[in-house]
């Protein structure tokens, strides 16, 4: 097989060859966005975010990408929805409102405590087209589950964030971007794991860059 | 006395939301001058009349309870010879007949035999309107040429009544309440308003249904009848007696529009059975795909639109299974309808095998169809559209109260804060302008409700085994809530736990002065 045909084969995909076509939405933080390809967040891709329990900076990270997606760019162009899918505590208003975010476009489903009916609730919002970004708290899925929603995300140019307990790193994944969150003591590391179009890297965001201007 | 109360509220109801009863505050009045003649249709004895088992041979009387007595309601012709007028106790008509056949009332027969007759009513004027539990009033003055004057027109609404077996009186005049009050004293009909005032004076105070203690007191002020009280000066009737009271008097006589509009209720079921039992689920959609097709053929043709279905899966020797769809507002979409039910479908458990499947709307309203675009390029819904198609099936599955958006209220109180919102498309009309602001940082993860923390001392700033007080960030004290008695004394404070989760925790002031959780800064 001549190595021409290799790199032609569909199922062969180049790690340097950069999609730089999709579109991107920057994170808010220099230093993460420098290391995604394309500067930012990939939108209409699946992102899975991997720690371990809650409310180590997880939100923060995301909150300058959703403040800007659910708010209309101009005026001919219609603001995305937020869905939150199975959220483990209450999204609060208060803090939510403070950050930016939209709060008539946020909508939050409890879809109950098997996994299937979250995968459920994701993959109907994602072939309904009217969510800009979809957060979804799901403890398993197989990786059929996941390559389906990946391309569903494709399909509809809809943001999914995946967050996923920490036994899902010994998963394969479909993932576009895949991350790691630890919390340190005033900062917390990011690490990419893998990265279509980029390579995996560890990056420290400090607290103080989060919003959180006590610290 | 209490049915035309019931009537009442219903004519008030309708007009004060009406732009009319804003022209009531202002000083120049506008003088009603739209043209109208309403007939007011009495049915007095239909309680009697439309009764299953009500015989004409028999002394006959309908009841109803009443603080712990039976009151009769209506009395046939026989019972009225021998003295058993309405009003009376049920024992005291004992006494006068023991042989006495006495039926309780049927609201609902009554309803819907009115409701029949409106409906009948509607082949002469659009403009019906329902003051149960026995009157309806029809405007005519469009329809008196087409049908050959009011003569023909009260001809034809006696002969529908006759058909029900009904007695009945009409009478016409040109405002809806005037025909009321006119009917109620089965007075001659008023064709001009100028001869209104004439005619409406003397009737008694008893025809305007007004509640008793209200008529009590004109009557004890030596007001006998309609006459007496327009003569008395504006203001101090409104002090006296009611502002409400002094409007019915002038719509009566005209000076305000009034009129509330009866549609008959449309819902429509379609019935398919099967020739054998049915445990497929693929047969089964088949089926209700078809119900659903021909469903919406009937809107289309109709221009209505239903918010609600029911799914009827009938059985054998069992009662049916009943599955209610609810949409967010009434619609003809049949993609809507099927995506709907196949959900429901595949969530249904049956008990046992379907031998029918029955498709049942709610009630249906009319709807505006949008244009289409000629070129269906962009065939994308509207976004709007899109999002109440996903909550609609998102409440399909997970139920109502766990599909919900979330809104910020102004309030010191956390847990008060925030509310869970189901109205999810209304809201969004509201702007999202908020004028407070917290100098505090709140949490973005709020627990459902707080949770003891064991063993945080009182003494600050401490560092413990577990959590690391931030000494940067409060004590926040919010002290609020005394108003409703939900009270709250609390100092908040940021903490480091050993999981590098920041916490919001807090003192109570109250009880045992323990420490909760509240949140996760996250």
């Amino acid at each position: 097989m001549s190595i021409e045909k290799l790199i032609n084969h569909p199922h062969i995909w180049r790690g340097d060859n950069s999609q730089s076509s999709d579109v991107v939405h920057s994170t808010g933080f220099k230093e993460l966005d420098s290391h995604l390809p394309g500067g930012g967040w990939p939108t209409a891709t699946l992102t899975e975010i991997i720690l371990d329990g809650y409310g180590i900076g997880e939100l923060s990270l995301l909150m300058p990408a959703l403040a800007r997606l659910n708010r209309p760019q101009d005026l001919e162009q219609a603001a995305g929805w937020v869905l939150w899918v199975s959220p483990p505590f209450i999204p609060y208003a208060p803090a939510l409102n403070r950050h930016g975010v939209d709060l008539t476009r946020m909508l939050v489903v409890h879809a109950g405590r098997k996994h299937r009916d979250s995968l459920w609730a994701v993959e109907q919002a994602l072939r309904n087209g009217s969510c800009a970004v979809v957060l979804a708290w799901v403890r398993s899925a197989d990786e059929n589950a996941l390559r389906r929603l990946q391309l569903a995300a494709e399909e509809s140019c809809c943001w999914v964030v995946l967050f996923r307990p920490k036994k899902a790193l010994q998963q394969r994944s479909p993932a576009a971007l895949r991350l790691q969150l630890l919390s340190k003591r005033d900062s917390i590391q990011v690490e990419i794991l893998k990265c279509r179009g980029g390579r995996p890297k560890v990056i420290r965001i400090c607290r103080g860059e989060m919003g959180d201007t006590e610290w | 006395m209490t049915r035309s109360i019931n009537s009442l509220s219903l004519l008030t109801g309708e007009t004060s939301s009406s732009p009319s009863d804003s022209a009531s505050q202002s000083p120049g009045w506008r003088k009603f001058h739209k043209n109208q003649l309403w007939i007011a249709v009495l049915l007095p004895n239909i309680s009697l009349e439309s009764h299953p088992d009500y015989d004409p041979n028999e002394i006959t009387v309908v009841v109803e309870p009443e603080e712990g007595h039976h009151r009769v309601v209506v009395a046939n012709k026989d019972a009225l010879e021998i003295g058993i007028n309405r009003d009376l106790k049920l024992s005291t008509a004992y006494a006068l007949s023991s042989t006495l056949r006495v039926l309780k009332r049927y609201p609902d027969s009554e309803r819907a035999i009115l409701e029949a007759i409106a409906r009948r009513a509607r082949k002469i004027t659009p403009v019906v309107s329902l003051v149960s539990p026995q009157e309806f009033l029809i405007e005519v003055q469009g329809s008196l040429k087409l049908f050959g004057g009011l003569r023909a027109i009260k001809k034809a609404l006696q002969t529908e009544c006759e058909c029900y077996r009904l007695t009945v009186s009409l009478c016409a005049a040109p405002t809806a309440l005037a025909a009321l009050w006119l009917v109620r004293h089965r007075s001659e009909d008023v064709r001009t308003i100028k001869k209104l005032v004439g005619n409406l004076g003397v009737l008694p105070l008893k025809v305007t249904g007004w509640p008793e203690r209200t008529q009590l007191t004109l009557r004890s002020m030596g007001l006998q009848t309609i006459g007496d009280c327009l003569r008395l000066p504006r203001d101090g009737f409104i002090r006296c007696i009611g502002r409400e009271y002094l409007l019915q008097l002038d719509r009566s006589l005209g000076e305000y529009d009034s009129s509330l509009e009866f549609r008959p209720s449309q819902s429509l079921s379609s019935t398919f059975e099967f020739m054998d039992e049915v445990t497929d689920p693929a047969v089964l959609s088949r089926v209700g795909e078809n119900l659903i097709q021909e469903l919406v053929k009937v809107l289309r043709k109709r221009q209505v639109g239903v918010a609600s279905f029911d799914i009827v899966f009938q059985h054998l020797h069992r009662l049916a299974t009943v599955e209610r769809i609810n949409l967010l507002g009434p619609t003809q979409d049949q993609e809507r309808f099927l995506r709907l039910f196949l959900d429901r479908l595949e969530r249904v458990i049956l008990p046992a095998p379907v031998v029918a499947l029955a498709l049942r709307t709610g009630q249906a309203e009319v709807v505006v169809a949008r244009n289409m675009t000629l070129f269906s390029n962009g065939v994308r819904l509207q976004p709007i559209d899109a999002i109440e198609n996903l909550i609609e099936r998102l409440r399909g599955r997970f139920g109502a109260t766990h599909v919900f958006g979330i809104s910020f209220i102004e309030e010191h109180r956390p847990e008060v804060a925030w509310s869970k919102s189901l109205d999810l498309l209304v809201r969004q009309n509201k702007s999202a302008a908020l004028s407070f602001s917290l100098t505090h940082q709140r949490p973005l993860w709020l627990l459902p409700s707080p949770i003891p923390v064991p063993g945080v001392p009182n003494d600050f700033p401490h560092c413990h085994r577990q959590a690391i007080l931030l000494s940067k960030f409060g004590p926040e004290r919010i002290e609020a809530g005394w108003w409703s008695g939900k009270k709250v004394s609390r100092d908040y404070y940021m903490a480091l736990n050993n999981k590098g989760q920041r916490l919001w925790i807090y003192k109570d002031h109250y009880g045992a002065q323990n420490w909760y959780l509240h949140g996760i800064f996250s």
